[in-house]
């Protein structure tokens, strides 16, 4: 295994592949500033052309846009409070605050500094302890799943901004609106009272721009904001202290990420909300959260990126992609005539080496591109607003339509604005309602599945020791917010 | 009684209650391929809670002092109203006119509302952000705009 990274390392800093796996990390960051144009997009676009290049930088490329697209989202949500992928949503909780502060730079610094420690544990765990982890991966069904996604949302519980029953409340009304469209199991129209636009129900990314981006402009218009911050600039790096508990919460998140990165169908915008409730869990001032802490934003940061890294150890060790862009790459790997799985290390060990050590070398380049320029990225916050705001609105309508190049996206961007524009103005918290339209339809899909699986009855989840476990979890979890919950207070 | 609260809940209770409606529908038609829990019981289940967090609101405001559960922004629609319409028309001129044309319009107006006042200016703005979007994102982003 040491001499296999050691060529790995070799492999990965070869000219070629240096070139293809900074231009994947460079158009990554780029695809994940820009709301909309997904990595997955991305990846499917380029999959094609690639076929001019080696296996080895082909995959260095499709993987560098993949994991840098993680770190490019959170540009636009810590400076625009406008989430460039759902995996930014909670960056922008905290970062945008830090911006509004004048911390603009410690916030994009630390998003990429947690990003680095994910990836650097990432490839560190995928060297040594992959195969194995991916086995224990494979152990999880649809009761697993269920069990796992009622404890996600329990992440709610941190995302009330004061009022439990108004984040709980907004909550539901995300898992309603989620809803709209045709049921995935059984093709019947739901919430649609014959209005064809309504089939295909709402898309997350317009809701995204809708309620943060449209209505954080609307809101500032209002207000008759000059600029989002007006001060001189602080510092541009965390130090001390700032940076020693954004490390301390980058592992946290890390070891979070790693491990539920592992499942099939797990996304980063879920794992970066638990990671997040986690996190002022374990904070001594919870309260602070929100306000613009470092930890909210080095948690979620570092989480979407250890899941994006640990999607690789069941990809390459058994062949099986955790999500769209990992199929992808898959579909890469087989275009080449390579079958990923537990031959892949014996059969082609130079290329699977080189992936890995290629992964630690784009995460270094992460680090290396973004952080000189935290400086200039931060001198955005001082644009007048007066042009920033129509640009926000602009960037905002092109991401919905570019979703299904459709009008109906950006009409929903447009009524979710004036919802989240409403919310603002009667201190009803977003975020939770984001957190119930993405668990909403998973916690349907696995608990009809999982009764399906069982004829109807509900033991299966406790006849299953890790699906039981995640419940008694869940149920723990509620138990030790019972104060939370009796004041409605949080 | 606060007005803006009485408005909340009954949006509220008034969006639970078509997702009642929906699911108890639903429950009731028979599918291709049946199973234990349908796609009504879901709706059920998640509207009935919506129902009663928002009788919970009402109930919970019924009791503290009018306005106090505003938020930190007036609510009065003032340049965000007019924001807010010239994105309605946008989003109206965008399939007729053409993306590169409402674009440039809509940039025009819009830095008005946030505090342009020379029309030159205005419209030199507009002219070239509506350009470097439709190149960015288009020609770029292999985007196909209307």
């Amino acid at each position: 295994m040491d001499s296999g990274l050691l060529q790995g390392f070799l492999g990965a800093l070869t000219p070629d592949t240096l070139w293809y796996c900074f231009l994947g990390v460079l158009l990554g960051t780029g695809v994940g500033v820009l709301p909309g144009l997904g990595s997955g997009a991305t990846t499917a676009i380029l999959l094609p052309l690639t076929v001019y290049l080696s296996p080895k930088d082909a995959i260095v490329m499709l993987a560098g846009i993949y994991y840098g697209s993680m770190y490019g989202g959170s540009t636009t949500s810590i400076l625009m409070n406008v989430p460039g992928e759902a995996a930014s949503v909670v960056t922008a909780l905290d970062g945008f605050q830090m911006t509004k502060q004048g911390r603009a730079g410690q916030a994009l610094a630390i998003a990429a500094i947690g990003s680095f420690v994910a990836g650097t544990g990432g490839v560190i765990l995928l060297s040594f302890i992959g195969p194995t982890l991916a086995d224990l991966a494979l152990k999880f069904g649809a009761p697993e799943y269920f069990g796992l996604v009622a404890f996600s949302l329990t992440a709610l519980l941190s995302l009330t901004g004061g009022s439990v029953l108004k984040g709980l409340t907004v909550g539901m009304a995300g898992m309603l609106v989620a809803s709209v469209g045709l049921d995935p199991m059984s093709g019947r129209q739901r919430l649609v009272f014959g209005f064809p636009e309504l089939m295909s129900g709402f898309d997350l990314i317009p809701v995204l721009m809708g309620l943060f981006g449209v209505a954080e402009v609307l809101a500032s218009a209002e207000e008759g904001i000059v600029s989002i911050y007006s001060g001189a600039l602080g510092r541009l790096l965390p130090r001390g202290e700032e940076l020693r508990k954004g490390i301390v919460a980058s592992l946290r998140a890390t070891g979070l990420g790693l491990g539920l990165g592992l499942l099939p169908g797990m996304l980063p915008s879920v794992v970066s909300f638990i990671s997040y409730d986690l996190e002022r869990r374990f904070s001594r001032h919870p309260e602070r959260f929100g306000t613009g802490v470092i930890e909210g934003v080095a948690a979620p940061e570092a989480a979407n990126n250890a899941v994006a890294q640990a999607g690789f150890i069941p990809l390459l060790s058994l062949g099986i992609p955790t999500s769209p862009v990992l199929a992808i790459l898959l579909a890469a790997f087989m275009m080449y005539g390579l079958q990923p799985g537990p031959l892949l290390f014996s059969q082609h060990p130079d290329l699977a080496w080189s992936i890995i050590g290629s992964m630690y070398v784009g995460n270094v380049m992460l680090l290396v591109l973004n952080l000189p320029l935290v400086g200039l990225w931060a001198r955005f916050s001082r644009v007048p607003y007066k042009f920033l705001g129509p640009f926000i609105l602009g960037v905002c309508i092109v991401g919905a339509y570019s979703i299904r190049n459709s009008m109906f996206d950006v009409w929903s961007a447009i009524l979710f604005g004036l919802v989240g524009y409403a919310m603002k103005a009667r201190n009803w918290p977003a975020a939770p309602l984001i957190l119930g339209f993405i668990l909403g339809p998973m916690l349907e899909r696995y608990l009809r599945g999982s009764l399906q699986m069982s004829g109807g009855s509900a033991e299966i989840f406790l006849n299953r020791p890790i699906a039981a476990g995640f419940l008694l979890l869940t149920v723990l979890v509620l138990a030790m917010s019972r104060r939370l919950l009796a004041t409605g207070k949080a | 009684m606060d007005r803006a609260v009485l408005i909340e809940s009954m949006l509220l209770m008034g969006l639970a209650a078509l997702g009642l409606f929906e699911g108890i529908r639903l429950t009731t038609v028979a599918l291709v391929s049946p199973e234990p829990l349908g796609p009504g019981w879901y709706l059920v289940v998640v509207s009935g809670l919506l129902f009663i967090a928002g009788a919970l609101h009402l109930a919970g405001r019924r009791r503290s002092v009018p306005g106090q559960a505003g938020g930190s922004l007036p609510f009065r629609f003032g340049p965000a109203a007019r924001a807010l319409g010239l994105l309605v028309l946008y989003a109206a001129a965008m399939p007729v006119v053409g993306y590169l044309v409402s674009t440039a319009a809509f940039f025009a107006l819009a830095v008005r509302i946030f505090g342009v006042h020379s029309w030159v200016r205005s419209v030199a703005l507009a002219v070239v952000l509506a350009a470097l979007f439709q190149y960015g994102f288009a020609n770029l982003g292999g985007m196909v705009l209307p």
